[in-house]
């Protein structure tokens, strides 16, 4: 039976364009672009900008490739196209 | 491989253990707070600090001296938001093209355990980096207080030991006996002790000094190593900091070495100059370029051109402008060709190179919209995606076969193992 | 206990630690040093890539930098965590679908040309090249703190050790 890999590779990028569209928001947006915005704000003993910077971005990293996991193989499932 | 892996394994625990427990220590010591994370967001817990944030602090301590303030973006005395875009993804993009990361991701069953080793590997990465900034802030507050404005004969004992290897130096231009602490250099070049003392038993300087204020030499790598000194804790734990950060380098030297020596013997001696060399052979080959590979990074090691993470950085910008593009475009796009290809690698690393020695050996100046030499491997990069797209284009598409492996690389079904060469 | 005492002894557990778990799986690993194939869980492997990961740099220098430079430190934060986003989703589960063991393997079978691979070939050493030589400038840092040499002499000790 012919896999529809089209269709798979659709639903593949336009899960890769979502994810790395946050990526680039939390590193370049908030932590680089909008930072002295953000830096007016504070959270405790946090300029908000520079706490993106060197502490929430990274942890928005490690929650991303946890979703891509899990929506991958759900998608691969979906397609039949697992190992 | 799999011999390094488990020893790496290994690594981890102990580097891990060696960078939180003095990190620990120092968070609660200064302000009470448990989890170095949060600490350097709270305040200070004694002294005449007391009740302040200590980044707070931290800003003022670097303003009363001259200094940009700490938890400020851009502005005077500060890197330019396009020269931070740039280097961050320079070093982004390198991280993803660095062969010896690559092929970590070789050494697991499946693409699915692929995917999720990939997110254990980032989990336990963060651990580490975001630690780091904790430390950061928390060695600067110490930093200021212990050392800025001090007497010599009454600087803390680590002052004196880390005098010894040449990492820290005190030139008494005024005459005064006092540590004092400003921005730019205090002489020209890294120190270079006469051998003899000076009145209040500093280490005598050769170098010429400069005319600003500054009297203190600080190299930046001794802040994680001195750290637990500065903080006076036990003598096990800066025992513990030794031992954690040669396991940081031998980890990584040892995978390095691997990339190399397999580079060598199965790439270029194996598949492109003798196809029936024996296996023998090729290991000996390998051991062979280890052994050279090793012995003209000692010579940059004794004649660095940066300091250690700057030297990184640079590997970060060439794999940045060579590898990341082609890898990318070659699964992502079926059009991209060996022509394309071939010209982009060639024309993003030769471009980075240039700019980097032209910038750091040469004297030239960071021309290309002031992008300093860490971060010009994004505009490398920039350039390879361009030429190997536009080359591509105006040559013929790539043989079917290949548009067939391209087709087949994008679905996880049927990866068997890795294959052995 | 002095401070070089308890190196010397925190130091050498380490090491004789190492050398053990080395010499225990290059027992069960007979099929030869460079076989990549398959048998390692993914949380052993994302610990290793970990260790490889957090280098001499990263460990030694990256806090003190930070310090020095406040904000602008997120650069080396940010760039060596955010890679891994890429490197997840773009390109490892891709190259190991592909099966072969190095990026010039890639290159050549993917651009079906030899001078591509050996292109390749070239990047990947400068690049391996230039990060083992700040590797090696960090073991010496370390070792001249606790032998309580020259930086210099340092460096040597270091290239001592890794070539052995």
């Amino acid at each position: 039976m012919k896999k529809d890999l089209t269709g798979y590779w659709k639903k593949n990028l336009s899960l890769l364009i979502t994810l790395l569209s946050v990526w680039a928001f939390v590193s370049f947006g908030l932590s680089i672009l909008f930072v002295e915005p953000l830096n007016a704000i504070r959270i405790a003993g946090f300029p908000v900008g520079f706490w993106f910077a060197q502490q929430g971005a990274i942890y928005v990293f490690v929650i991303l490739i946890f979703v891509y996991y899990f929506r991958m193989k759900k998608i691969d499932e979906d397609f039949d196209v697992q190992e | 491989m799999k011999g390094i892996t488990y020893t790496q394994v290994a690594q981890y625990v102990v580097l891990i253990i060696a960078y939180l427990v003095p990190a620990i220590a120092i968070s609660m010591k200064i302000t009470g707070s448990v989890l170095p994370q949060t600490g350097f967001g709270a305040t200070i817990a004694a002294g005449p600090d007391s009740g302040r944030y200590l980044l707070d602090v931290v800003n003022q301590l670097n303003t009363d001296l001259g200094f940009a303030e700490y938890t400020r973006a851009f502005g005077q005395g500060n890197k330019s938001m396009l020269d931070i875009f740039c280097i961050t993804m320079a070093l982004m993009v390198g991280t993803a093209g660095l062969p010896h990361v690559i092929i970590r991701f070789y050494s697991v069953p499946s693409v699915r355990a692929a995917r999720l080793s990939a997110g254990y590997a980032l989990l336990f990465i963060a651990v580490f980096y975001t630690t780091a900034p904790a430390i950061a802030a928390v060695a600067r507050y110490s930093m200021m207080k212990t050392i800025s404005g001090i007497e010599y004969s009454k600087a803390p004992a680590w002052f004196r030991n880390w005098e010894k290897t040449g990492l820290i130096a005190w030139t008494d231009k005024n005459q005064n006996g006092i540590i004092e602490y400003f921005p730019d250099a205090p002489f020209a070049g890294k120190p270079s002790f006469t051998g003899e003392k000076g009145s209040y038993g500093q280490e005598l300087l050769a170098n010429t000094s400069t005319d600003n204020r500054n009297e203190l030499y600080i190299d930046s790598d001794i802040i994680v190593l001195a750290n637990p000194e500065i903080a006076n804790l036990p003598p096990w734990v800066i025992a513990l900091v030794a031992a954690g950060g040669l396991a940081a380098a031998l980890s990584t030297v040892s995978c390095l070495l691997l990339v190399i020596s397999s580079s060598i013997s199965h790439d270029l001696y194996y598949r492109l100059i003798n196809r029936n060399a024996s296996e023998k052979n090729r290991l000996l080959v390998g051991r062979l370029m280890i052994g050279l590979i090793v012995c003209i990074a000692g010579y940059f090691g004794i004649n660095p051109p940066g300091f250690v993470a700057q030297v990184v950085a640079f590997a970060f910008g060439l794999a940045a402008s060579s590898f990341f593009p082609v890898i990318v475009l070659g699964i992502f796009s079926k059009r991209v060709n060996k022509e394309g290809a071939i010209c982009g690698m060639i024309t993003g690393i030769s471009f980075t190179i240039f700019y980097i020695v032209h910038n750091k050996y040469l004297g030239g100046s960071p021309w290309f919209f002031g992008i300093s030499a860490e971060g010009i491997g994004t505009v490398g990069m920039i350039i390879n995606f361009l030429v190997t797209l536009l080359v591509s284009r105006l040559t013929a598409p790539p043989p079917m076969e290949v548009q067939e492996m391209v087709e087949n690389i994008r679905f996880p079904r049927g990866a068997g193992a890795s294959i052995d060469h | 206990m002095s401070i070089l005492t308890w190196t010397y002894i925190i130091v050498g557990i380490t090491f004789i630690l190492y050398l053990c778990i080395a010499w225990v799986s290059m027992v069960k690993t007979t099929s030869g040093f460079y076989v990549a194939g398959g048998g390692v869980s993914p949380l052993a492997n994302g610990l290793a890539t970990a260790a490889d990961w957090i280098s001499a740099a990263s460990f030694i220098s990256m806090a003190g930098l930070i310090s020095f430079m406040g904000y602008a430190g997120s650069i080396y934060l940010l760039g060596w965590t955010g890679g891994y986003v890429l490197l997840a989703l773009l390109l490892a589960p891709y190259l190991r679908k592909f099966g072969k063991f190095t990026v010039p393997d890639f290159v050549g079978d993917r651009y079906y040309s030899d001078f591509a691979r050996f292109v390749a070939l070239l990047c990947a050493i400068i690049v391996s090249f230039t990060y083992v030589a700040g590797q090696i400038r960090g073991v010496g840092i370390i070792f001249s703190r606790f032998l309580e040499v020259d930086v210099n002499t340092g460096v040597l000790l270091g290239m001592a050790i890794v070539f052995f």
